[in-house]
């Protein structure tokens, strides 16, 4: 049996981020106006600080298969609390110079963490919803929060009733997968004659946790949230729901693969505490699959399913990448901007479900989870840096605004145009590296052996050349260079003239000025030592 | 001689700069300079070092392929002498920046202290993809020099510069990943350092190694620029601020015809030489479409962009004569032309800051009116033409030589016609700028500033003496270049040894 | 004594820097810099290389020179030392693969004849400069230029190999480019000054593909060194390889190419448009540059590489053609001129067509005597007319002067020794010279070549003649303002016209067979010697000298007789002015309509071509690319609706579009 004194190490961080919240939530009404926005956000940062020295001590385990962590996960917790750092800062700046009533949006987004931290670590369906639904039910709050504005009243609802129908759409998937397997792990074997049944439940959540990713086409909601919400609730966003949402989908993606390929070793016991290893994000299938395909007993259904996760990723990937680099491309305003490039780089972290490591070695989700976290501290890093150039009230949100916003603090205008190049994914930035893992993988696509692909893709697509799978990744990298040409409008308006009559910005707090050149930092560094997160 | 010292001392300079005050442009100025000062410090030591490098180490492995990327630095005489080159039109950029970047001075010289690391990593790299990494990020400090400090156009200039050289990296990367991924799935182990790589791409099909080949030339191409991918650069050279463009054209534009030498004909030496007739002739397009079209320019800098293109294509096409007066020659063009077309570019933008017009027609009767400058200009205009006694002659010389013997005299004729072409267009600017009455203007004595001399003189100093004793940039091509290409080696056609008669 | 040859082009060099910074420094002055300072430079500096050119020729020949002398006059038979050309490496100046170049100067005879009267003319016409340019705002900038041009000069002659020669070719083309330009307010002259340069450097492009050729003729061993090249031809074990058709045609090629970069320098055609515009500059200029010392480069390096040419007949008859083409024409040319520079200009052409014609038929030691002799009456001849136009305050139309030898009569008395020498009356400077090249021609050319010269002779005499007589004899046509302040030339014109003047009266002395006076000949036959021989050139017989001479004496006549009755006959038209009338002016814009057909215009279309339709060209599809991407852009970003029934309708579909998809292949 497990004791307490086992769990607290392993509970720690989301123990502590909890405490933090509450601590918020007792602190606010005791607090003057201007002091909660001077208080609080520190509380959730040395919550979230203390959250990170606990990371360190956790070990990996389990806990009874409902929520598991491991190294991967750990690296993803520790990022995600990045983002969430960076969102206080950055929310401390907008509702400071707002001068907004009351400190609540604070422990809204460490409760967003909260649930965000349960979804990377659930090993299991219900775990997942919970988290899933604690982080959609801080955040819809989070991006209303300015009730006297159109906009934000705007994008509140339709976060919200797009969001309810998703979640509603997974938690059918997830039932489904309860009537396929029997139970609510997400690796569980398959009861005979029920492989149909799984696969749609599959493609329910997932399609549940892709509209999470914000990947076309279940994007819309996210550019008019995004410029809805206050800059750092948009930061917050941008790095943290995305690093859930794909954390859960890598788990589900391996448990259904491990799953069906039927390795005795992961056969999911019905007795809860009986020992088995969780699900593990970094987890390397042994190419006994390969041959599983080639098998006769379940081959219809593992090759079915490698086919069938290619054409779901393989279409909400170019839909994505294509839709949002060409949005962005126009974009005045940033927050869109920021909002398409989600769309745009989920359809690039979605690329990582359709590496092929699985036909030659092993599959490992390293790739997608290094440029998740690229992606997730550029995108936070970025938008909390536009949150400390423009004004109150996000003054800022057209681009012409910001002109010469960068001239006036070059620190932060530098920061901010680093990650602008990371997340156009240019060296010597994390994302070029990430963006060089995702695609030189999937270019092996293109050099699979015919009979494989004869088995794993779906007849529409078989009678195509190889020659078309070098065009996915060489297309990809084109609508990169189509974004960039939308960043570097951007970077050069933060660069160009400050336009002679605009008035001097107030002071970027402490917490702020100090996060979003640590976010540069980091991103660089991680360029530069790209296996500190997930080892490789 | 610690070379990751000399790759980090330009980056340290360009955060230094932040911390420099934004408003007091003469101490900016002052700061600024000995920090690009100190870089040069550091930078020559290498260069005569010789053939210098650290150890390789595993950057970072592709998950699941375990391809190796490694991290590493070398440098040998090619490397040394662009570095070099670099560390010392920084600082010379940075002098002559005052008049035209305005109280900018802070924000221009960590861009060009950024362009200088990038360009410095590119030159020291010895890993395909750590090379395309500093190559790619070149782009963005080199679009910041043209689109923030540039003209009324530069944004469009910078994009187009920007998209161009992006589209035109695409191929190089696609055959890295090619190189990455594929020779994974024969069960090899792969690592992208260029001498690993060498002995790969052998060991691939002939129509593969082609096609790469086309690839990593044709980023390169885009990088010269060699007709036809070339319509970026005049605009970028000619919106961009003049110390800018005297950067792009010294030193950046010479990345291409360095990858060249460094990367595209050693991996693919059999490629290079099957289809060096095309590069030649592209060179040779080059050098004649160049000169032509600079013929014909009314904005002096656009005249000075296509001269630009004029030379560096001669350098291109002799390049592919596989020939030792070629690599000895290519190199010191490349050093030359880096001087003198930055002198030229200095001087352009601070006549621009007087006429405020960048129209030839209205410059004119400088001569009259600010001598010292007139000076200086005849002299660059007079190296980047080839006078004897200037580098330029020796290498131009060489580069001839090269085609002729390879080509016959024919193909030397056609690239010799620079010699006059290039007389022509650069006398046609010399006399607008500096000759004419100056009748209608007003002929008050114009002031020249101390800053540009003291930046200008250098270079034109280092041009003569190369003229006269080539002898260090032409040794370093024959002994350094070669160690570190063992596969061009075998390309180099030596005739017979020659008796040194005197 | 060893000299050291580096200083000869190193004196007028530092001359050079020095009076280059005064000008710099002393530009933003009241009144320039110093002329007292710059002018003393200016001389001194020429003085002294001329002097230290001297010593180095006495250590070096003299001794030789006087044994020699002994023998002839006392029929002595004292063993005759060899020559010792005086050689220095200074340093490797290109060594990649099997190319290996040194600088280096070589101080031989030819190289010492030349350097003697250049640096002695030079010197006074340096001299003359200081009197003629006093009131000049540039004074210094033009002592300077002057000194650079005189350093270049001596580097071209003393380079001890093509490629150190090519060094100081293009150096003085340069300065001949500064100097014509000298006054650059005026475009025109900067126009003048450009068009010369361009042309000169399509001769030297000719100049370097010939190097390449001889260089492989040579071998790629052979150093690239006069003396390599010389030793390599007189080399018997190479004459079989010589007489091989393939290596023939390689040599003739090459010589055919260097030519060509001969004719640009030398002003022969074609390349010979530049030299009547080249005018523009300062009469000490054309005294100089483009009379006595510059255009005769391309003789020079004949000469140089007489042993080369003695392997090409094809190209030294092309070399004779060219030269007794371009005397002629431009003979013609000169008849039709008003400017009194122009005049002169077209006489220089035609001299050196002389010069040509001498070395065409393999007399180069004649052909290089012509340019000793040349450089003297011609020399004089343009200090004449610049001190003429010095005295008029600018009039150079030989139709508003006359009458002068009563105002000007010294400039009159050296003009008049000038004029002796090149019509070549009996002991003038050119009656020795043209006399002994006509000699060699009808000896070795054939007779059709003989004639062209000697009609070339008459014609020369004729427009000499004319203007003389309009310039100093016939009745005054002064405008009122230039006969005003008409005054003689200040005394630093006067002594460099009167040595010069002496020098045209005896130069020819320095080689007057009759008088068995042969200095001149012995020392060129080190360097041309073996060429000549080779060509035959020692074979004498024909008619006598005598009566060859008496023959060129009569035709001068002839055409001084012809020029006088024109005169009377006023078929000068002496008081008509304005431009030169249809067909004068065609004749003498032939070769520049011949350039612009074959050169300029089609570079002039080309260029047009690419600017204006390939270029916009290729910017264009960049253009419509970039749209292209703009617009899909816009259409995407339309996909975004703001309207949530849309949103989510388009969401669902697109679940149920992935729910068909799959539902075709799994279930």
């Amino acid at each position: 049996m497990l004791q307490v004194a086992d769990l607290l190490p392993f509970l720690g961080p989301i123990l502590l981020l909890v405490l933090g919240a509450l601590a918020s939530l007792v602190a606010e009404p005791l607090l003057s106006r201007a002091d909660k926005h001077r208080v609080l956000p520190w509380i959730g940062i040395v919550s979230t600080g203390l959250a990170a020295v606990a990371l360190a001590f956790t070990k990996s385990g389990h806990l009874w298969g409902i929520l598991a962590i491991e190294p991967t996960r750990a690296g993803l917790v520790l990022v995600l609390l990045a983002v969430l750092a960076l969102g206080l800062a950055a929310l401390q700046r907008n509702l400071s110079s707002d001068d907004f009533p009351g400190g609540e949006p604070y422990v809204l987004m460490q409760l967003a963490a909260v649930g965000i931290l349960l979804m990377v670590l659930a090993s299991q369906t219900i775990a997942l919803f919970l988290g899933m639904e604690l982080a959609s039910l801080s955040i819809y709050p989070l991006v209303g929060c300015r009730r006297d504005r159109p906009e934000s009243a705007e994008a509140v609802l339709k976060y919200f009733a797009q969001g309810a129908v998703f979640s509603a759409i997974f938690l059918y998937g997830a039932a489904l997968s309860y009537g396929a397997t029997g139970t609510v792990f997400l690796a569980a074997n398959v009861l005979p004659g029920r492989e149909t049944v799984q696969l749609l439940g599959f493609l329910l959540m997932a399609v549940g946790l892709l509209f999470k990713i914000g990947a076309a086409p279940f994007h819309f909601w996210s550019p008019d949230a995004y410029a809805g919400a206050p800059s750092g609730v948009t930061a917050f966003m941008a790095g943290a729901v995305k690093i859930g949402a794909v954390a859960a989908l890598g788990n589900l993606w391996i448990g259904h693969l491990v799953s069906l390929s039927a390795f005795p070793s992961y056969m999911v016991g019905e007795a809860v505490g009986a020992h088995f290893p969780p699900i593990s994000l970094g987890l390397q299938v042994f190419s006994r699959i390969l041959q599983t395909i080639f098998q006769v007993r379940r081959s219809l259904t593992v090759s079915g399913f490698i086919g069938y996760s290619l054409t779901i990723f393989g279409a909400t990937a170019i839909l994505s990448i294509a839709i949002g680099s060409l949005s962005l491309l126009g974009q005045t305003s940033v927050r869109r901007l920021i909002a398409f490039s989600g769309v745009a780089n989920a359809g690039f972290l979605v690329v990582g479900f359709l590496l092929p490591g699985l036909f030659i070695a092993n599959i490992l989700l390293t790739p997608t989870l290094y440029y998740l976290a690229a992606y997730a501290l550029a995108a936070a890093g970025a938008m909390a840096g536009i949150a400390a150039l423009t004004g109150p009230e996000d003054g800022g949100d057209h681009i012409s605004s910001l002109t010469g916003a960068a001239r006036k603090r070059p620190l932060i205008g530098l920061s901010v145009t680093v990650l602008l190049a990371s997340l156009a994914g240019l060296p010597p930035t994390a994302g070029f590296v990430a963006k060089f893992q995702i695609l030189s993988q999937l270019f092996l696509n293109a050099s699979l052996d015919p009979a494989i692909l004869q088995r794993i893709l779906p007849p529409a697509l078989q009678h195509l050349s190889q020659g078309w799978f070098y065009a996915v990744p060489i297309g990809a990298f084109a609508f990169a260079i189509v974004a960039a040409a939308g960043y570097f409008k951007l970077a050069v308006a933060l660069w160009t003239d400050p336009v002679p009559n605009s008035r001097e910005p107030e002071p970027v707090p402490v917490l702020l000025g100090w996060a979003v050149p640590l976010a540069a930092l980091a991103v660089v560094a991680l360029a530069i030592f790209p296996r500190v997160l997930f080892g490789g | 001689m610690n070379l990751h010292l000399v790759l980090v001392a330009p980056l340290a300079a360009a955060f230094l700069t932040f911390f420099l005050s934004g408003r007091d442009t003469v101490s900016t100025l002052r700061a600024s300079l000995f920090l690009a000062l100190a870089v040069a410090g550091f930078t020559f030591p290498v260069l005569f070092a010789g053939t210098v490098a650290t150890s390789v180490h595993t950057w970072f492995q592709l998950p699941v392929l375990g391809t190796d990327i490694r991290w590493g630095l070398a440098s040998d005489g090619l490397s040394g002498w662009l570095l070099a080159l670099t560390s010392v039109l920084v600082p010379a950029a940075i002098l002559c920046s005052p008049r035209i970047v305005g109280d900018r001075i802070r924000e221009f010289a960590a861009a060009a202290f950024l362009l200088q690391a990038t360009l410095y990593g590119a030159l020291l790299s010895v890993d395909l993809l750590q090379f395309f990494a500093f190559f790619e990020a070149m782009l963005l400090p080199a679009t910041i020099l043209v689109a923030l400090f540039g003209g009324r156009d530069r944004r469009r200039a910078a994009m187009l510069f920007l998209v161009f050289s992006l589209a035109g990296s695409v191929p190089l990367f696609v055959a890295i990943w090619y190189l990455a991924t594929v020779p994974v799935m024969s069960g090899r182990h792969v690592s992208l350092d260029l001498v690993s790589l060498q002995a790969l791409v052998a060991t691939l099909p002939p129509q593969v190694r082609l096609r790469l080949f086309a690839a990593t030339a044709l980023a390169f191409l885009v990088k010269i620029p060699a007709v036809p991918v070339h319509i970026w650069q005049a605009d970028a050279y000619s919106e961009g601020p003049a110390p800018g463009s005297a950067l792009l054209t010294g030193i950046m534009a010479k990345i291409g015809l360095y990858g060249f030498l460094r990367i595209a004909i050693p991996l693919f030496p059999q490629e290079a030489k099957a289809n060096a007739g095309v590069f030649v002739v592209l060179g040779l397009a080059t050098v004649l479409v160049g000169a032509l079209l600079a013929l014909r320019q009314r904005e002096a800098r656009r005249v000075l962009a296509f001269s630009s293109l004029s030379h560096l294509g001669l350098g291109l096409a002799a390049i592919f004569t596989f020939r030792p007066e070629a690599i000895s020659g290519v190199i010191l063009l490349m050093v030359a032309h880096g001087l003198s077309a930055a002198a030229l570019f200095f001087l352009a933008g601070i006549a621009e800051t007087w006429s405020g017009s960048r129209h030839v027609d209205d410059f004119g009767a400088l001569a009259r009116r600010a001598p010292l400058f007139s000076v200086l200009f005849a002299v660059a205009a007079l190296a980047s033409v080839g006078l004897p006694g200037t580098a330029g002659f020796v290498a131009e010389f060489l580069l001839l030589i090269a085609l002729w013997k390879a080509f016959g005299l024919l193909v030397a004729a056609v690239a010799g016609t620079t010699v006059i072409l290039s007389a022509a267009y650069t006398l046609r600017l010399v006399q607008k700028l500096l000759f004419g009455s100056s009748a209608e203007r007003n002929p008050v004595a114009l002031e020249f500033p101390a800053a540009a001399a003291w930046a200008v003189a250098p270079l034109l100093l280092a041009l003569v003496f190369l003229g006269f004793q080539p002898g260090p940039v032409l040794k370093a091509a024959r002994t350094d270049l070669l160690t570190r290409l063992p596969s061009a080696q075998a390309l180099i056609v030596e005739d017979a040894p020659h008796v040194a008669g005197r | 004594m060893t000299p050291q040859l580096w200083l000869l082009p190193a004196l007028p060099f530092l001359g050079f820097l020095i009076n280059g910074a005064l000008a710099l420094f002393g530009s933003r002055t009241e009144h320039g810099p110093s002329r007292g300072l710059s002018g003393f430079l200016g001389v001194l500096f020429p003085l002294a290389t001329f002097i230290l050119v001297v010593l180095a020729w006495q250590g070096l020949f003299l001794e030789r020179d006087s044994i020699l002398r002994l023998n002839h006059d006392l029929g002595l038979g004292l063993g005759i030392p060899p020559v010792k050309p005086f050689g220095q490496v200074l340093w490797t100046w290109i060594q990649t693969g099997e190319l290996n170049v040194d600088f280096g100067f070589r101080f031989d005879e030819l190289a010492g004849i030349m350097l003697l009267f250049i640096t002695g003319i030079g010197t006074l016409i340096h001299l003359y400069s200081v009197g003629y340019m006093a009131h000049d705002r540039g004074f210094a900038r033009f002592m300077a230029y002057m000194n650079l041009f005189l350093a270049n000069m001596v580097v071209l002659v003393l380079g001890n190999g093509p490629l150190v020669t090519f060094m100081g070719w293009e150096g003085v083309g340069l300065c001949s480019y500064l100097l014509i330009g000298f006054w650059h307010h005026d475009a025109s002259n900067g126009a003048a000054a450009k068009k010369a340069f361009l042309v000169n450097r399509a001769g030297d492009l000719g100049f370097l593909l010939g190097l390449f050729l001889l260089w492989q003729v040579l071998g790629t061993g052979t150093p690239l060194t006069y003396e390599a090249i010389a030793n390599w031809f007189r080399d018997p074990a190479h004459a079989i390889l010589l007489a091989s058709a393939p290596v023939a045609a390689l040599v003739t090629a090459s010589t055919l190419l260097l030519l060509l970069g001969a004719t640009g320098k030398s002003a022969q055609i074609p390349l010979l448009t530049w030299l009547p515009d080249a005018m523009a500059g300062p009469t000490p200029v054309s005294a100089l540059i483009h009379a006595a010392t510059m255009v005769t480069s391309g003789v020079f390096l004949l000469a140089r590489l007489s042993d080369v040419f003695a392997h090409a007949p094809l190209t030294l008859e092309v070399v004779a053609w060219i030269g007794a083409g371009t005397a002629a024409w431009a003979a013609v040319t000169g008849l039709v001129q008003t400017d009194i520079k122009k005049i002169l200009a077209y006489s220089t052409i035609s001299q050196l067509g002389y010069m040509f014609l001498a070395a065409g038929v393999g007399a180069f030691d004649a052909g290089v005597f012509h340019v000793f002799t040349h450089a003297f009456f011609k020399g004089v001849l343009f200090l004449g007319a610049g001190s003429v136009i010095h005295a008029l305050s600018g009039e150079q139309d030989v139709r508003r002067m006359g009458g002068l030898w009563r105002k000007l009569p010294l400039t009159f008395a050296a003009m008049f020794c000038g004029w002796y020498a090149i019509v070549g009356l009996p002991f003038g400077a050119g009656f020795w010279s043209k006399d002994l090249i006509l000699e060699k021609v009808l000896l070795r050319g054939g007779p059709a070549l003989y004639l062209v010269a000697l009609a070339t002779a008459v014609v020369t005499a004729v427009y000499m003649t004319r203007m003389m007589i309009l310039v100093f004899w016939s009745k005054p046509r002064l405008s009122p303002e230039a006969a005003s302040h008409l005054h003689e030339s200040p005394l630093t014109m006067q002594i460099p016209m009167w040595v010069l003047g002496f020098g045209s009266l005896v130069a020819g002395f320095a080689w007057a067979d009759p008088f068995h006076l042969d200095w001149f000949s012995r020392h060129m036959s080190e360097s041309v010697g073996p060429a000549q021989a080779l060509l035959g050139a020692g074979a004498g017989g024909g008619p006598s000298a005598i009566l060859l001479e008496s023959v060129g004496v009569v035709a001068s006549l002839l055409g001084i007789l012809v020029a006088v009755a024109l005169h009377r006959s006023g078929k000068f038209r002496e008081n008509s002015t304005g431009p030169l009338s249809m067909p004068a002016r065609a004749w003498t814009l032939l070769f520049d309509g011949i350039h612009g057909v074959a050169g300029i215009w089609p570079v002039r279309i080309l260029s047009w071509i690419l600017d204006n339709i390939v270029q916009p060209l290729l910017v264009g599809m960049a253009r419509v690319f970039g749209w292209c991407v703009e617009m899909a852009g816009g259409a995407a970003r339309m996909a975004q609706t703001p309207r949530l029934r849309w949103n989510l309708g388009l969401s669902v579909l697109g679940l149920v579009a992935l729910l068909i998809l799959l539902a075709r292949n799994i279930l």
